[in-house]
């Protein structure tokens, strides 16, 4: 894909993006081993050892109940990042097949999915995903495609944009010519050359769902405790922020850095991507 | 105009229908009752609560109640605050919302938009590259990350200005800066961008070519068109400003409508969390389309479908 190998050299030449793609690399490793090298697990309480400062003991300090910060910010951390990738992945498998079909398709069904999606766009999703988990369970599945249904519809009409134009390219019109299946068409035609414009939204949609998890737990209707995430992380930092400011700092912190290296990235991925501005 | 406006308002129904709907069955299927938690409450209260907000009649008969109800602009009795109704809860608790959300969105316009335009203007110069920063920024840092921040510094540290609460102009400062935010990020990019595309269009050659100065040029012929954009982000802004408002309520314990949709979300009141559902998602379909209403006048290209 002589494409793809261009988008890849245009990124290289970006420091910040270069940058933000190592960090990244870096956090979702550390994310994923660190926990293990750690001697705390996240949910060790020691009530000798409270809302200690940090220290070579407790890099990030303790909390309230004298569990280690550092541990819980990675936890937090793992948790976020799948949340992220996770809603990431449901809105893009829905929104790619149910944008492809309806493009493809044309005319009333077509008009009629797309009506669809204009419908569930103008309903107020925050305020039914919190119905949803304040009435029914907080579970982490609830959440995840909670997010994943929130994200698709903007994936859905990208793609349908997208292959309307280019159904009627002359090298589909050859493939339909030479009696290939509808369903192939898709897949093997349209697809690949639909995705461009898709991978960009696609990065920013991680940090979206990243965030939404987070005010979520944030307001208590995410992650449960003992299990941490960054929302919920900051949420028990606020309330001590005046005597104990590490305990907001340190995931702050680190929750910031992900999410400003995943917008650079996908920043950085439009730009490549459009040919105007390279 | 008159004629498609009342085309849009028609196409509000189903919205706001399927927004009803799902809010009754969401809540009513959803295990737990509103008074079943109240231990003070003796089974025969209880019999009697149900009763008197027809919670024991059969569902379908309760679903085409409330939509009755509703066709009167009635969202129902709260079952929580006994004797008050939905509608005196969101009237009086709505102002300090919206108090709150114009003054984010103005100060989101007044420094997103010249920083967006600047950063054009000055392509690729150290205005640019710090204005873009602080566009990735804003959306980078999330409202209850910053809130707290800026509390810590000007509350905690400085003592310039209150914590929390609400009442003063001095409550209001640090809320809306904290709910502005990310809004600066996006018009600050949405401005940019139209405007770079407005000073690479041709009318804007010919004003050059005319001898005009730089400052007229930008001034008299390319801001309007970049700031069409901005326009049309006010409605979806909105919704977001109304969502973003329940974490900066949290926050800064304003008693705003975000602080009790959240409270009665956790107290199973039914009738209040269907009616701010409701009553959110009514007041983004007309605040687009008073948008769209605006953008029509503001550019007579774009027909008013």
């Amino acid at each position: 894909m002589q494409l793809w190998k261009d988008v890849l050299k245009t990124l290289k030449h970006n420091r910040l993006v270069v940058v933000a793609a190592s960090f990244l690399a870096l956090m979702s490793v550390i994310v994923t081993v660190g926990p293990m090298f750690v001697s705390y697990s996240f949910d060790e309480i020691n009530l000798d050892a409270t809302n200690e400062p940090p220290s070579l003991k407790h890099w990030f300090g303790t909390d309230p109940l004298g569990r280690d910060i550092f541990v819980r910010t990675l936890i937090g951390g793992r948790i976020s990042l799948m949340v992220g990738l996770i809603a990431t992945a449901v809105s893009f498998i829905i929104g790619v097949t149910y944008g492809a079909i309806s493009g493809y398709l044309g005319g009333h069904v077509d008009e009629l999915m797309m009506r669809f999606v204009d419908l569930l766009y103008s309903l107020p999703h925050l305020f039914l995903v919190i119905c949803f988990l304040a009435f029914f369970s907080k579970d982490l599945l609830i959440l995840f495609v909670a997010l994943g249904a929130i994200s698709w519809l903007t994936m859905a009409r990208i793609v349908r944009g997208q292959v309307l134009s280019i159904k009627q390219q002359e090298y589909v019109e050859a493939a339909r010519a030479c009696g290939t299946s509808s369903a192939k068409i898709i897949v093997r035609h349209i697809l690949p050359n639909a995705l461009v414009p898709v991978i960009a939204y696609t990065t920013l949609t991680v940090p979206s769902a990243i965030l939404s998890e987070a005010f979520l737990s944030f307001l208590g209707l995410g992650v449960q405790p003992p299990l941490a995430s960054w929302g919920t992380l900051l949420s028990d930092g606020i309330i001590s922020i005046s005597v104990y400011p590490w305990q907001l700092i340190c995931p702050a912190a680190m929750m910031t850095a992900t999410l400003f290296s995943l917008n650079v990235l996908g920043d950085g991925l439009i730009e490549a991507l459009n040919p105007r501005k390279r | 105009m008159l004629r498609l406006i009342i085309r849009r308002l028609l196409l509000m129904l189903p919205v706001i229908f399927t927004v009803a709907s799902i809010t009754f069955f969401l809540l009513r299927l959803a295990p737990g009752s509103p008074f079943a938690n109240e231990k003070a409450f003796e089974p025969q209260v209880i019999a009697a609560l149900n009763e008197k907000y027809g919670l024991n009649r059969p569902l379908h008969v309760q679903y085409f109640n409330y939509l009755k109800q509703l066709l009167k602009a009635d969202l129902g009795p709260s079952t929580r605050y006994i004797g008050r109704s939905v509608n005196e809860i969101i009237a009086e608790h709505l102002p300090h919302s919206i108090k709150l959300g114009l003054a984010a969105y103005s100060i989101a316009l007044l420094v997103g938009l010249p920083l967006g335009i600047l950063s054009a203007v000055y392509k690729h110069s150290i205005i640019d590259y710090l204005a873009m920063a602080i566009a990735v920024i804003g959306v980078s840092v999330p409202s209850f990350v910053l809130g707290p921040t800026l509390v810590l510094i000007f509350s905690l540290t400085l003592f310039w200005l209150p914590p929390a609460r609400w009442g003063s102009l001095e409550h209001l400062v640090l809320p809306s800066i904290t709910l502005s935010a990310a809004y600066i990020a996006y018009i600050a990019r949405i401005s940019r961008s139209q405007m770079l595309e407005v000073l690479s269009s041709d009318y804007i050659r010919t004003a050059f070519a005319k001898g005009l100065s730089p400052w007229t040029v930008i001034t008299r012929h390319a801001l309007r068109g970049a700031t069409i954009p901005v326009v049309s982000f006010s409605g979806p802004a909105l919704a977001l400003l109304l969502t973003g408002t329940i974490v900066v309520e949290r926050i800064f314990a304003i008693p705003g409508l975000g602080h009790v949709f959240i409270e009665a979300a956790n107290a199973r009141d039914y009738s209040v969390v269907m009616g701010i559902t409701l009553f959110v998602s009514i007041a983004t379909l007309i605040m687009n389309l008073l948008v769209d209403i605006l953008l029509g006048i503001l550019d007579p290209r774009i027909s008013f479908k």
